[in-house]
Order: C-alpha cells, then sequence, then structure tokens
C-alpha cells in the first residue's frame, strides 16, 4: 500500500539526515549541519504523510483508525514523534549536536518496522480493547515522552564522550558541540519535557484500562516497567534539583532511564502481559 | 541534665531530618524500582506448586518468605510507599513553611541588586524620564497585577512580578502523590474485583472473588438477554456484545448494551465486558447402576447437585470443559466435570467426554454416568467491580499533571525597567528579568517590553 512506500522512503530520506549531521561534526562543517535539519524536516513531512495516508487507507479497508494500534503503527509514530521534539529543542538551543543521534533513532525505528516480521506492516482491524479514545491519548503521550527521552540519551552518549576532555582546542570550541553546561541542561530540559508526557502518559493508560477492565491498575509488566521508568527519571530530577548533581551523573542517570524506556517497549514482550504487541 | 535533653531532641529531629531529606527520597525511589523490577521477572500471584517446580528448593523458600509471590501486596513493599509517602509529607511540611513567606507576601520586596546581572536590554532614548514614567508605569499595570514605582537618582525604576504561586507547583505534585496514594488505599480496602459467567437467557445475583474463592452478593441480579460476537474477515474478533438487564426487587431496572470499553455502571457497580464461551444449558444425565443394571435420566444443569437412586450417592455437575485435557495430555473434547460423593467415601471426579458416552464405565464404579441430550448456550464472561477509591484517584491524576505542568514550565518571574537621564540630551532605559526558573521565557517576556516602551 501506498503508506508503506512512503514510509520505507521516509527510512532512506532520515538516513541522509543522518548522514549530514555526521558529515556536520566530522568535518566540522555548518553548512552539511544545515543540510541535515532541512533533510530531517523534509522526513518529518513525509513521516507524517505516510501517517495521515495509512490511516485514510484503514477507513478504504472499512474499518478505519488513527494508526497506533500495532508494534510498526507505534514505531512509524516514534520515528515521527522523535524527529519532531528534536526539531524544537534543535531551534530552542540552536545546536546541531545531537541531531545524528535522533536521526539515527529515527531511521533505526522504522528500519526496525519494516524489516521486523510480524511487526503489523499490514492494516489490521482493532480488536475490540484497543477501540477507545484513550488509547490514542495514551500512546501519543508515552511517544512524546519516549521521543524526549531517546533524545536525552543521546545527548548523554554524546556529553560522556566530550566531556572531561579538557583539550580546548576541540570540538566545543568550534561551535560545533555546545560547552557541557548547555549539553548539561539540554539534558535536564528533554527529561523534563519526557518525565511531563510520560507522566500523562502512565495516567491515561490508567483511565483507559479503568474503562476496559475495571481496574486502573493491575501491575502488569508493562504498566509495572513504565512505574519503574518514571521512578528512575523521578529520581534524576530530584537528585538534581536537590542535591545538585549535574554532568556525568546525570547523564549515566538519563542512560539507565532510557534503558529502562527500551525495556518498557521492546523487553516487556519477552514476559506475559496484556500489553505485549503480538 | 542538658545532654540528655539534647539527645531527646536530637533524636526526633534526628528521624525529621531523614524524613525531611531528599536522599531518602532517592533511595526509596531507587529501590521501588528495584523491588517493582524482582516483580516483573518472578511470576506474581501464582500457586504455590508453581514456584516449587519452577525454582530451586532454597529459592522457593526464599519466595514465598519474602512473598515475591505476592510481591506489591507484601508487608515490606507496602512499608516502601508508606516511607515514601512520610518523606514526601515530612519534606513539604518543613519547607512549605519557607515557602508560604515568600508566597504570601504582603508587598513584595524588590531589590535592585537582582536585577544588576540580568540585564536584558539597554537602550537610549531622547525622552526624558517624566515623559516615560507614566507610560511604563501603564504598561506594566496592565500585564502585571503586581508593580511598585520607585524614584531613582534621576530617574526612576517600576518593579514588576508574576508567577508567584507557581512556587506552590511542587507541593501540589506532593500533595497529589499522597492522594493518589489515599486513592489506592480506599481502592484495596473497600474495592472489589470479581468475575461471572452468565449463559444467554439466565441471571446471577452474585460473582466469583477474584484472587479467592469467595463469592460476593451483588443485592440485585444481571441478567444476560443476549450476547453476540463479530469477527472481521480475517477471524479477528470485532466486538462482543452482552444485552444486560439489571433486576432488583423482581423488577427490571434497566437493560443496555455493553461492549468492551463501554461498562455499565450501577449503583456504584461496574460491569465490564470481559470474555464469552459456551457452556451448557442443560443435560440429560443417564446413571446406570451396576447392581441392578437399571438407567436413570435426570435433567440437570452446571452446579445442580442430585441424589443418586438406589443410595448409590450424591452427584454435583460442577463444570463444562470446551475441550478437556484427560490426564493433561489427551484432548477427548466437550466434557462435562462433575463430582460424586457417597458417605464414608472418598469423593471422586468424574470426566464426561460427550463425544464418548461409554467413558465413565472405565471407572469401575457401582454406578456409570453418561450425558445424554445436551443443549448449549453462549455465555458471556463478565468483570464486576466496586472500586469507591476511583474518584480520588481521578482527582490526583488531575492534579499531578497540573502540578507537573506548573512546577516545570510556569515559573516565578520579576522584572525591572529603569529609566537614567545620564547627560542633558539622553535617557537611558534597562529592562532586566529573572525568575526562580526557566529565565529564557522571562527574557523573552522583557524583550517584548522594551519593544513596547521603545514604541512610547
Ligand atoms: C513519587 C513521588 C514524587 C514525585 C512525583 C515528585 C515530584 C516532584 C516534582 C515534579 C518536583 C518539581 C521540581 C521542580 O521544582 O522543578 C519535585 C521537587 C521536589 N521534591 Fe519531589 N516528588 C516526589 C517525592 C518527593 C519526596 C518523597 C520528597 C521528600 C524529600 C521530595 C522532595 C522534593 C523537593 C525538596 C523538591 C524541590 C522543591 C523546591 O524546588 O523547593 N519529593 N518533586
Amino acid at each position: 500500500m501506498l503508506n508503506s512506500y512512503i514510509l520505507s522512503y521516509t527510512t532512506f530520506i532520515y538516513g541522509l539526515a543522518m548522514v549530514c549531521y555526521m558529515s556536520g561534526l566530522i568535518f566540522k562543517s555548518k553548512i552539511a549541519s544545515k543540510a541535515g535539519t532541512v533533510i530531517t524536516i523534509i522526513a518529518a513531512v513525509c513521516n507524517l504523510l505516510g501517517i495521515i495516508i495509512r490511516w485514510a487507507e484503514s477507513y478504504k479497508l472499512g474499518f478505519g483508525h488513527i494508526p497506533l494500534s500495532n508494534l510498526y503503527e507505534s514505531l512509524v509514530f516514534f520515528a515521527f514523534a522523535v524527529s519532531v521534539v528534536y526539531l524544537v529543542f534543535e531551534a530552542r538551543f540552536s545546536t546541531r549536536a545531537f541531531g545524528a543521534a535522533t536521526t539515527l533513532f529515527a531511521f533505526l525505528a522504522l528500519a526496525y518496522a519494516s524489516l521486523k516480521p510480524g511487526a503489523g506492516q499490514e492494516i489490521q482491524p482493532l480488536i475490540p480493547a484497543l477501540k477507545s479514545n484513550w488509547l490514542t491519548a495514551h500512546v501519543i503521550t508515552c511517544f512524546l515522552g519516549y521521543s524526549a527521552f531517546a533524545i536525552a540519551f543521546g545527548i548523554s552518549v554524546i556529553y560522556l564522550l566530550t566531556a572531561g576532555k579538557d583539550d580546548r582546542a576541540s570540538v566545543h570550541n568550534k561551535g560545533i558541540i555546545p560547552p557541557p553546561e548547555t549539553l548539561d541542561e539540554i539534558i535536564y530540559q528533554t527529561v523534563v519535557f519526557g518525565f511531563f508526557f510520560l507522566s500523562i502518559g502512565i495516567i491515561t493508560g490508567a483511565v483507559w484500562a479503568n474503562t476496559a477492565w475495571g481496574r486502573y491498575w493491575g501491575w502488569d509488566p508493562k504498566e509495572t516497567w513504565s512505574l519503574i521508568t518514571w521512578f528512575i527519571y523521578a529520581t534524576l530530577l530530584h537528585a538534581r534539583l536537590m542535591r545538585g548533581w549535574q554532568h556525568k551523573r546525570i547523564a549515566w542517570f538519563a542512560i539507565i532511564g532510557f534503558g529502562a524506556v527500551l525495556f518498557t517497549y521492546f523487553g516487556v514482550n519477552l514476559l506475559p502481559g496484556l500489553h505485549s504487541y503480538q | 541534665m542538658p545532654d540528655k535533653n539534647r539527645n531527646n531532641k536530637g533524636w526526633l529531629s534526628g528521624l525529621r531530618d531523614i524524613f525531611a531529606s531528599v536522599k531518602l527520597t532517592v533511595a526509596l525511589l531507587l529501590a521501588l524500582a528495584a523491588v517493582a523490577i524482582i516483580g516483573t521477572l518472578i511470576p506474581q500471584n501464582q500457586p504455590h506448586i508453581f514456584y516449587i517446580t519452577k525454582y530451586k528448593e532454597t529459592a522457593a523458600r526464599l519466595i514465598f518468605l519474602l512473598q515475591m509471590d505476592n510481591m506489591y501486596h507484601s508487608p515490606w513493599f507496602r512499608a516502601l510507599v508508606t516511607m515514601l509517602a512520610a518523606n514526601i509529607l515530612v519534606c513539604s511540611i518543613t519547607r512549605l513553611k519557607t515557602v508560604f513567606k515568600i508566597v504570601f507576601l504582603k508587598k513584595p520586596s524588590f531589590s535592585v541588586k537582582n536585577f544588576e546581572r540580568n540585564t536584558v536590554e539597554t537602550f537610549p532614548t531622547e525622552k526624558t524620564p517624566e515623559d516615560l514614567q507614566k507610560g511604563c508605569n501603564d504598561l506594566l499595570l496592565k500585564k502585571f497585577h503586581t508593580t511598585q514605582l520607585e524614584q531613582a537618582d534621576k530617574g526612576f525604576r517600576v518593579f514588576a512580578e508574576r508567577g508567584r504561586i507557581t512556587r506552590l507547583g511542587v507541593y501540589l505534585v506532593h500533595f497529589a502523590v499522597l492522594l493518589l496514594l489515599c486513592g489506592t488505599l480506599i481502592s484495596s480496602i473497600s474495592g472489589f474485583e470479581g468475575y461471572v459467567q452468565i449463559p444467554e437467557g439466565q441471571a446471577v445475583n452474585s460473582v466469583q472473588l477474584r484472587d479467592s474463592d469467595k463469592t460476593m452478593p451483588l443485592g440485585f441480579a444481571i441478567r444476560c438477554d443476549d450476547f453476540e460476537v463479530s469477527f472481521y474477515k480475517s477471524g479477528r474478533p470485532k466486538e462482543y456484545r452482552s444485552t444486560l438487564s439489571i433486576i432488583e426487587d423482581g423488577k427490571v431496572k434497566l437493560t443496555k448494551d455493553i461492549v468492551v470499553n463501554r461498562p455499565l455502571r450501577y449503583k456504584g457497580f461496574n460491569i465490564f465486558q470481559s470474555s464469552y464461551g459456551t457452556s451448557v444449558k442443560d443435560v440429560d444425565m443417564v446413571f446406570t447402576s451396576k447392581k441392578s443394571g437399571l438407567s436413570y435420566h435426570r435433567k440437570m444443569h452446571i452446579g445442580d447437585t442430585i441424589q443418586i437412586p438406589e443410595n448409590l450417592g450424591s452427584f454435583k455437575l460442577t463444570d463444562f470443559v470446551e475441550s478437556y485435557r484427560f490426564m493433561g495430555q489427551h484432548n477427548i473434547g466437550p466434557s462435562l466435570v462433575g463430582i460424586i460423593a457417597r458417605d464414608k467415601e472418598k469423593p471422586q471426579m468424574v470426566v464426561l467426554p460427550i463425544q464418548f458416552p461409554s467413558f465413565d464405565k472405565m471407572r469401575r464404579g457401582k454406578v456409570t454416568i453418561a450425558a445424554e441430550h445436551f443443549s448449549k448456550a453462549m455465555y458471556t464472561g463478565l468483570q464486576v467491580t466496586k472500586d469507591p477509591g476511583v474518584p480520588v484517584v481521578y482527582a490526583s491524576f488531575i492534579l499531578i499533571i497540573l502540578g507537573i505542568y506548573i512546577a516545570f514550565f510556569t515559573s516565578h518571574q520579576k522584572f525591572c525597567v529603569m529609566a537614567v537621564r545620564i547627560d542633558g540630551r539622553t535617557t537611558t532605559v534597562t529592562v532586566s528579568a529573572t525568575a526562580n526558573k526557566n529565565r529564557p521565557a522571562a527574557r523573552k517576556t522583557a524583550q517584548q517590553l522594551a519593544k513596547k516602551i521603545k514604541r512610547l
């Protein structure tokens, strides 16, 4: 179907954006980085187009629903969300240093979505439990949160790779990678953004569970893991706000937090529960 | 004895200090995360035999000892949550005292010093401070409700502030988390979760409680008038729909269709579509006595108990199983299951596969039982819950979101516009801004202010 074509081309556009951002970092070229931004915008637009067309096509098949119902569709939405959230932060902090990491995420998400057998590339009708507006709110907010955490993870890796190298002629000075203080601030702000949306995501999920099964919390592994993730980021925020933790420790925390996000998303499917997308 | 006194005081305030510390918060949150992880790795709420077969003996014993098979209800999980609650409470109260002083101040104080290093824009203008003063003051008055005008050397300063109340956002989050914990406490004390299967056309007035073998009377009856399941072409289920009637005091109070995600609510009870299947409506049972060779026919429903003639004992029809695995292996198809009991003898389970009427002969009992004519009916599986904690929990949800928004995305901002005549001809206008967090937002507002002042 048309949406799958568009989305597989989008994968390569993200790949191209990543190459541009990478070249910008390696060759310290601002033009390449700027090209990265333009291409990321194009990719995000195509990504959105793919989602909208998929939505329309599901109506043509006679069981229309917003494409957020299986692994494939959620990965496609993740790619879109991560690039949009990234573009917002790029504009806000006027730095393209973490573009390569972000477009890599979008690229991997789309590539995995198309290549993993059984991810649900063909449009499927909704099973009864998924017919709920709360589900839409739940998935969108969770993925906005995950996107921000993915970006925080990317910056943390860059931070750990570059900070501490006291080479004053290093990347920081050329204005390619912002100084550690700025990176630290971006990590903090992306985590805050993610924490806000993860909180709404968990809450809308609880409300949905209450309308579908009559209980707002059931300690299902996916629920539990999202709570674990929430605890980890809550710890990070408190440690930073109150104990003044910064820099390396926060970066490591953001990396561990993202590990929990990944496990919530993929690892939990290894455990039995209601959420595992088949 | 001053020493002892200090000790006494030290003990109490020491405890308070511990519970007011964010170090404890960090430790507790991480401990809860760790415990929750264990809870997802070890399957929860399985029968004891499950753990004994799955794990080594010592591991299984440890699991039972620490209640890791029911982790989230274990005393020590509850202790961690209680400590977190105490931590939030003590910490918030301790800090609120100082925060209240800032937030509920009658007359805010502005200090010029704070603004000195936070200049956003400076520009010269030909207007005199006297010309500007009213304009600037009005401009700030329109935008902020707290302003303060002050004469300075050769000019004036106007201060303004907003968002003082947002300093309470954090405490709103903390209060909401406590409210959430209260809500879950109410849920666990006075809520229940039950399950019931109702064949089409029949009614029930009690439900089976989850995680226990007790039944719970409802005080009214639920009748299933109709059940339908529809499928997509691919064979995936499309919709489960039950038409239910609530019957109280012999009268039908209400009739409603329910589907997944659209439950029926009645008197605080929520009735959810949960599953469906087929069961038997009624069966003709045949009991053949070995001694006399006589056969007796009886019509039975699931759950019925009858006395078998010739004093052969009682028989209870307990279950219908869609596909029964005999000895855990061979699928012998749809079967009825019952229990036969005679005084003094051990009650015995009897399996009666519909497709093999003489199956029960194998048992070599004094009576052979078989199921003849048998009519099937769809049943609807309903989850029935009552949870007075839900309104409290939902309220806490709203407050948590609101509180996090206020705590992270709003701030207490202060502005200062200063105009001084330096020499005879030009006035220098300085616009500065400070904020307790998110400075860039405050600076943006200051830039807009500067733009407007230029246009005065
Ligand atoms: C799971 C429970 C908790 C949640 C969700 C939570 C959430 C928050 C949030 C959102 C903030 C806002 C940070 C900011 O100022 O921007 C915050 C700050 C804070 N939290 Fe918590 N918190 C929790 C538990 C605790 C506990 C148990 C303590 C007790 C020590 C605590 C102490 C603090 C303090 C002292 C601040 C900073 C307040 C200030 O800025 O004056 N938190 N918390």
